[in-house]
């Protein structure tokens, strides 16, 4: 079953990144069913039947997108960087709330190593050290991937 | 814990969450790059599917007693449904305005 877990792990990441990288629409459809066929055998493996067939039914209606006529690219949206950003905060709000009322956020972390003595070393690798120890990585993960996401939008304009 | 916990360390939440982090962080990079009206569509559903995805690792491994993390996902996916759907009508593209 662990197989079934580290499949679906690929099959979602190489399916995400072709959805957004590849460069022909038609592949990234593909790649779009790839993710969510990831998905729903991620789902399989957390015992939850119902949710792995509405993925499935997901990724047959995705299909249909592949009978759509490609677009060319169209204006741009001046309110995105607004959502994005509003996006970013509910996750954040979210996710530290779900977290922090869950069993994985009650765990005592008051022996951290922001206890301990940090003179005459590195701040920024105690800093990463900190992150890494306490479990707080993919949050910082995020914060750098949407950092990495507004300085790529800067430039192209 | 330095080194790879995840990697070393039996399968828990914290790998789904990772991976529902991954698709989020693709997803909204996504949205806030693209100009193609098929694929902002996509970015947003990928952005649905790590919701999905941590819904159901949260309902397993916090609350198997309960169904709500479950339901949440199942709805989620229905919603997901409509909007392509809706999509692949046309209708939203008009709608926005955009790609013609």
């Amino acid at each position: 079953m662990v197989f079934l877990f580290w499949l679906s792990a690929l099959c979602l990441g190489a399916g995400a990144l072709g959805t957004i990288f590849f460069p022909r629409i038609k592949g990234a459809v593909l790649f779009f069913v790839l993710a969510l066929l990831g998905g729903c055998s991620a789902a399989i493996y957390l015992h939850a039947p119902l949710v792995s067939l509405s993925i499935l039914l997901w990724a047959l209606c995705a299909f249909l997108l592949l009978r759509r006529p490609a677009l060319p690219d169209g204006s741009d949206i001046p309110e995105r960087r607004y959502w994005g950003g509003l996006m970013s905060f509910l996750f954040f709000i979210v996710s530290y709330r779900v977290l922090i009322g869950s069993t994985w956020g009650q765990i005592d972390r008051s022996a951290s190593y922001l206890l301990q003595d940090f003179s005459g070393r590195s701040f920024f690798l105690e800093a990463l050290r900190t992150l890494w120890g306490n479990q707080f990585w993919p949050l910082a993960l995020l914060v750098a991937a949407t950092l990495f996401g507004f300085l790529r939008k800067e430039q192209k304009e | 814990m330095i080194g790879f916990p995840l990697i070393q360390s039996p399968l828990g939440l914290p790998h789904f969450l990772l991976l529902g982090l991954f698709l989020f962080s693709l997803g909204l990079y996504g949205l806030l790059t693209t100009r193609n009206s098929l694929r902002f569509l996509m970015a947003f559903q990928l952005l649905l599917l790590a919701a999905v995805l941590c819904f159901t690792a949260f309902s397993d491994f916090l609350g198997p007693a309960t169904f709500n993390g479950q339901a949440m996902a199942v709805l989620s996916c229905l919603g997901a449904i409509a909007f392509l759907l809706f999509f692949a009508r046309g209708n939203i593209a008009d709608f926005l305005g955009r790609g013609e």
